[in-house]
């Protein structure tokens, strides 16, 4: 597609936030530049100065450095994250873009180049009243030849299946566990805006809400394309996961798969810098198996944009490729795995307590711990081992939100298959997994010695396995076929997952383990054990036997199956065992029986509580130490700052908001850290078409919030006094696409970055403010009646669907806002106009308005009013309707017109169904 | 029908516990007349008489009635009505405002309020190792609440959402704003007549009136010593259903009660407290407060007590004597007979 058509974005400006590699930079500009866009506009982040010193000089490119005073200026702290920043900057080129007359403004990453297959002025034309066309993706994937020293040097454009199936384990292997409807990064298609912008919400990928995303063509593969390097070079993508694992990046809501990407990729970059690249050319390179079984599905092409990155803009060469290797953790002498939920805190607790009364004197100790809904307390008790007398670190994951991406909800026992993210979190020595009803009575610290012999995995047979050995015609088939079929015909190669040795220090641990989570990931409900199953097949070959006291499974030398022979004589002989592994289904934790194994678990138990100083918590444990006599400071400490700084379940409050805006001014809520930014930076609000400022005013002017609009509005609304009328003369008192933005006073004209925070597509005050604007809005409604107090009208959204406010007005000041809640059939128009009721008389009682009482209610956001308004209320208890054939206000029949009528019976409805009385729609 | 207060500022002392609140509060209710002559209207309504209820003379926890209505509206239409056209600040003081509620967010309980044009809040701060212990004594010293558990107990179970006073009262900053939002460090107040002065001036009031605190002389009355939490504690664990029998009981076992007292906060626990609580305290001063308060930020030791610990044969006594008061008003009340 690329190259093929001659300057495909004429028409065009493209925007970018950028913050990364200059040479990357350079070679997206060319890119564009050479296909023809008529602008690029580069916003920098807090690039370093040597950077900002060399860049070169462009007609065609506008560099702005935004450095961090700037954000600091406009953006309280928490505010900052890179989405809000290219959105933002987003809105603020595309106020400059259209101020130097281009109609149309792409946004894009910078590891994203747009690729069209006809000029930009063709699909302009045949789509001309829409507000953005959304272009779809391609993944650019590395054939093996092609040179990953190059940001855009992939060559294998992958595009994601859509609604079709297609098994992208066979393209990928273990690598799809990682993807997303078929791809690494997103698929939601990134947009360009036809200027000025219409108003509405956006994210970075496409418009949200209002009339820009009403208005939103998306556009088919074979016109146009966004080719996503995701991947980058190995220097950017080294640069890009290392910025984010160390904080220097802050990305908001990072999806599943991206998370467990990022797992992933913090193991390899706490690696050697060859060790990374040998990782990035196999985890982001196709090989010719797989570019097959893609191009058969047509999902894959060739695209080769090597010749479009090299010129005009001379190539960097002075950039420093050089890759970080983040430190790693630090080494312990030994390191133990566990896995648990809820149900099994106590249990895993007592695990690691006879593990510590067996093993820990003799060196340090790290217990990893993989959670699943595990609350404070929860990790607390666990936590409660580094208190004791011993040299003992417990690390605490939780594991919750990938078990849910990838298991499900509807196994209660999923949390065991919570081993297959070991590999992710264990810091890289040997380690020894344990289930939760495996107890030590000895130390076992031999098995960190044992070679291996090039293992990577030891573990004992499992109880199945020895069952059909000493006798097949006692097991049932399909488990015979499944052990046969999973060990290839070697039953004793199927160990028991409840004890492993996880030999990481060896090379090829680490694939084989992926290669077992992939299996769980992608085909678990087919395997019967699933991750049991899945780690015997991934590591056929490379395990080692262990002897059997090191798991000895009580439940198989309980069962009536396991009476004579070789098994017999097994059961006595590993009595004696080191590792104990309660494996029935009846735990003794929760068993009062005294049967043997139950009072050999809690004589392990009780004598580990001993030794260590600790309680389990059974039923039969030693009592907990007084903690007011054991505790010192820090374990004080510890207890109470695990909830120090969380954040409570409130939603976050948008730090400034746009209300409504009235000729009087602009009603806003703004939060208090902007509130207290405001006032210390002189921060001013001002309203903007193109290249004029109709008004600018200080926030030094916001009123305390106003407590009595909290019910009839919402909580924490401001009123920033402005004479709208006065600013909107030099347009006869009506503007059009309105930008509202937050200044500074170093920002002048349109040269510094103001911070956008609302537009608005018509606004009018004074005079013009009239209602023959409702047809310009593409929204209309009036004034029906005020009947018994109550003011009730109907309103037909811009945007169909869509919940869009109207707001109520007395005597100038906002009364109330809130969108029309109960459907008019009456009015016809396929169920999209709807009606409101205020009050009136009530407002009027209670204070609002002046003398006058001039009430009107107006379209929110535009100061635009209904027909019928203003109606001035003498008396509120006189009953008036509106005559719109004579545009004037009546007195009202003693009859209720129908629509009166219609309108109480929706209203009622409406209530009543917000209630929940109601148990169906009508 | 009710009546708005568009033109009208609420103030609402919200608290918290142990900083003075009850101190305030009879001063505020002793003044009533001088203060609605400046305008102030510290009313009748929501106020909670505790006189006959109080476990200790003195003991009042202001207009907790808005607290704890389950629906204020009615409560709002009294409040409307008793205030007159006048008074342009209406102050209402509870510290039961900044009791940590899981359902009730604090934007719901505020809108309650909506029918005042301006709300201002102030919150009275205090460091939180001192506050805890006090806190705790009068949290098993209050009817309803049963509370059973020890020092430690409590401190480890319910300390950790109640010592971060940031992440606590930052909703009521946020929805009032920080230029309504007030606080003070009752570590860096020379007592409660000062805290009273700084409550008064940010109603506005000026003049001889803002040293009510100094020249009004309200009841005091005194804390919860340690020695009681035990009798108190074994008086909950029995769960007694009749608030008026409970409170005899209660003011039987001070009564009862020996000389001298015992620790309830360690070292280790204060030290704890310090560690966790420092950089919270730190940031509050950073964000909420103009002028510097080394005493909210640990920058001073606390005074020691030099009270005697009371003998082991003593407590034993005293544990014997609130265990036969508390069997015999049970049996009592079983019976249906007169309680002691």
């Amino acid at each position: 597609m690329t190259g093929s058509v001659r300057d495909p974005l004429a028409g065009i400006a493209v925007y970018t936030l950028f913050r990364g590699e200059q040479s990357q930079l350079l070679q997206w500009c060319n890119f564009h530049l050479n296909e023809g866009a008529d602008r690029l506009y580069v916003m920098l982040d807090c690039p370093p100065a040597e950077l900002v010193s060399a860049l070169p000089t462009d007609p065609r490119i506008r560099w702005d450095v935004m450095d961090q005073r700037t954000w600091d200026s406009l953006y309280p702290p928490k505010s900052q994250n890179v989405e809000r920043k290219q959105v933002d900057g987003l809105w603020s080129t595309a106020l400059r873009a259209a101020a130097d007359g281009h109609n149309y403004l792409a946004f894009v990453d910078a590891d994203e180049l747009i690729s069209l297959s006809q000029p930009f002025a063709e699909m302009a034309d045949r789509f001309r009243d829409a507000s953005a066309l959304t272009l779809p993706v391609r993944e650019m994937w590395y054939a093996r030849s092609d040179n990953r020293t190059e940001p855009f040097g992939a060559t294998l454009a992958v595009r994601a299946p859509g609604a079709r199936r297609v098994n992208v384990s066979r393209a990928f292997g273990w690598r799809a566990q990682f993807l997303r409807n078929g791809l690494l990064g997103h698929d939601a298609g990134k947009s360009v805006y036809r200027l000025p912008m219409a108003e509405g919400e956006i994210t970075v990928h496409r418009p949200r809400t209002g009339r820009l995303a009403a208005l939103t063509v998306d556009l088919p593969h074979d016109s146009a394309e966004i080719l996503h390097f995701d991947s980058g070079s190995v220097a950017t993508w080294n640069a890009k996961w290392g910025a984010r694992l160390q904080g220097d990046t802050v990305a908001s809501g990072l999806g599943p798969q991206r998370l467990a990407q990022q797992q992933l990729f913090s193991h390899w970059l706490h690696q050697p810098p060859r060790d990374q690249e040998s990782f990035f050319q196999e985890f982001f390179s196709l090989d010719e198996d797989a570019q097959r079984l893609l191009a058969d599905e047509g999902l894959l092409e060739r695209v080769d944009v090597r010749k479009m990155i090299s010129s005009p803009l001379p190539p960097d060469t002075a950039t420093d490729t050089s890759l970080v290797q983040l430190p790693a953790a630090d080494r312990v002498d030994y390191q133990f795995a566990l896995v648990c939920d809820k149900r099994f805190v106590k249990p895993t607790f007592a695990t690691m307590t006879t593990v510590l009364a067996q093993t820990g004197q003799q060196g340090s100790t790290r217990f990893v711990v993989l959670g699943d809904g595990l609350d404070r307390n929860d990790v607390l008790h666990l936590k409660s081992l580094e208190h004791t007398d011993f040299d003992v670190r417990v690390i605490v994951h939780d594991i919750k939100a990938d078990l849910d991406r990838d298991i499900g909800t509807e196994d209660v026992k999923r949390a065991t298959f919570g081993r297959i993210y070991l590999v992710d979190y264990l810091p890289e020595q040997r380690t020894i997994y344990l289930d939760g009803d495996v107890l030590a009575t000895r130390s076992f610290t031999e098995l960190f010695e044992l070679d291996l012999g090039g293992a990577c995995l030891a573990g004992v047979p499992d109880s199945a396995a020895l069952r059909l050995v000493a006798n097949p015609a006692g097991v049932p088939v399909e488990q015979r076929n499944r052990l046969i079929g999973i060990t290839d015909g070697d039953p004793l190669e199927y160990l028991n997952g409840g004890v492993l040795v996880f030999d990481l220090e060896n090379p090829d641990f680490r694939s084989l383990a992926l290669h077992s989570r992939a299996l769980v990931v992608m085909q678990g409900r087919a395997l019967k054990q699933r991750d049991q199953d899945a780690m015997n097949i991934a590591f056929a070959g490379r395990k080692f036997h262990l002897d059997s006291t090191y798991n000895y499974m009580t439940q198989f030398y309980v069962s009536d199956r396991c009476l004579d022979g070789d098994l017999m004589r097994r059961k006595y002989d590993a009595a004696d065992a080191t590792l104990v592994h309660f494996s029935g289904k009846i735990k003794p934790w929760e068993s009062l029986e005294d049967e043997f194994y139950n009072g050999l678990y809690r004589r392990l138990v009780t004598n580990a509580e001993r030794r260590v100083g600790v309680s389990c918590g059974f039923y039969f444990s030693t009592p907990a130490p007084r903690a007011r006599h054991q505790w010192a400071a820090d374990r004080w400490a510890q207890v109470l700052g695990s909830r120090a700084g969380e954040p409570g379940n409130r939603e976050p409050v948008a730090d400034i908001e746009v209300v409504d805006l009235s000729d009087e001014g602009v009603y806003l809520t703004v939060s208090a850290d902007m509130y207290e930014l405001a006032s210390a930076r002189d921060l001013r609000l001002a309203a903007r078409v193109l290249d004029t400022t109709l008004f600018e005013v200080s926030f030094d002017g916001l009123t305390p919030p106003r407590a009595h609009l909290a019910t009839q509005v919402k909580q924490g609304i401001r009123m920033l006094p402005c004479d709208l009328a006065r600013a909107l003369a030099i347009c006869d008192g009506v503007a059009r696409h309105v930008e509202l933005v937050v200044t500074d006073p170093a920002s002048e004209g349109d040269t510094g970055f103001v911070r956008p925070i609302a537009v608005v597509d018509v606004v009018a005050a004074g005079a013009s403010a009239t209602p023959h604007l409702l047809d310009e809005l593409g929204a209309d409604g009036a004034l029906e009646a005020l009947v018994d107090g109550w003011l009730s009208g109907w309103y037909r959204p811009r945007v169909e669907g869509a919940d869009e406010p109207v707001s109520l007005y007395i005597d100038g000041e906002l009364a109330a806002l809130r969108p029309p809640e109960h459907p008019r059939p009456d009015l016809g128009d396929g169920g999209r106009i709807r009606g409101f009721r205020f009050n009136v008389e009530r407002l009027l009682r209670l204070g609002y308005g002046g003398t006058s009482r001039a009430v009107s209610v107006r379209v929110a956001g535009t100061n635009i009013p209904l027909r019928g308004a203003p109606l001035v209320v003498s008396d509120p208890s006189r009953n008036l309707r509106f005559d719109p054939a004579r545009d004037r206000w009546v007195k009202a029949a003693l009859q209720r017109p129908s629509v009166e009528r219609a309108a109480r019976r929706g209203w009622s409805t409406a209530v009543r169904r917000s209630r929940g009385l109601m148990s169906k729609e009508k | 029908m009710p009546r708005y207060a568009k033109d009208t500022t609420l103030i609402l002392h919200i608290g918290l516990h142990k900083t003075a609140t009850s101190y305030i509060q009879n001063v505020l209710s002793t003044r009533r007349i001088d203060l609605l002559s400046e305008g102030i209207l510290y009313p009748t309504t929501g106020a909670v008489d505790n006189v006959v209820l109080s476990t200790r003379p003195g003991a009042q926890s202001g207009h907790a009635e808005f607290f704890w209505a389950e629906d204020r509206r009615e409560l709002m239409a009294q409040l409307l009505n008793e205030r007159p056209d006048a008074a342009g600040t209406v102050l209402l003081s509870s510290e039961d405002f900044s009791l940590p509620r899981r359902r009730v967010h604090t934007e719901r309980f505020l809108r309650d309020f909506a029918a005042f044009g301006t709300i201002k809040v102030v919150l009275v701060l205090r460091r939180q190792d001192a506050w805890l212990e006090s806190y705790y004594k009068q949290f098993v010293d209050q009817y309803g609440n049963f509370e059973t558990r020890s020092f430690d107990e409590f401190l480890r179970h319910a300390g950790p959402n109640l010592i971060d006073f940031h992440t606590r009262f930052s909703p009521w900053r946020e929805l009032v704003g920080p230029e309504n939002f007030h606080a003070l460090s009752y570590d860096d107040l020379p007592g409660g007549a000062a805290i009273c002065r700084r409550i008064l001036e940010i109603a506005g009031v000026s003049g001889s009136l803002l040293d009510v605190g100094a020249s009004t002389d309200t009841p005091v009355y005194e804390s919860v010593r340690a020695i009681d939490t035990l009798g108190l504690r074994i008086l909950n664990s029995y769960r007694l259903g009749d608030r008026d029998l409970r409170t005899r009981l209660a003011r039987s076992i001070y009564r009862a009660a020996p000389e001298g007292d015992i620790e309830l906060m360690t070292p280790d626990m204060r030290k704890g407290i310090q560690e966790v609580c420092a950089p919270i305290n730190e940031r509050i001063e950073a964000e909420w407060f103009s002028v510097p308060v080394p005493g909210l930020r640990f920058a001073s030791l606390l005074g020691g007590t030099t009270t005697t610990s009371p003998t082991g044969p003593e407590v034993v006594d005293y544990v014997d004597q609130v265990i036969s008061l508390c069997e015999a008003a049970r049996k009592s009340a079983n019976d249906g007979g007169s309680t002691p």
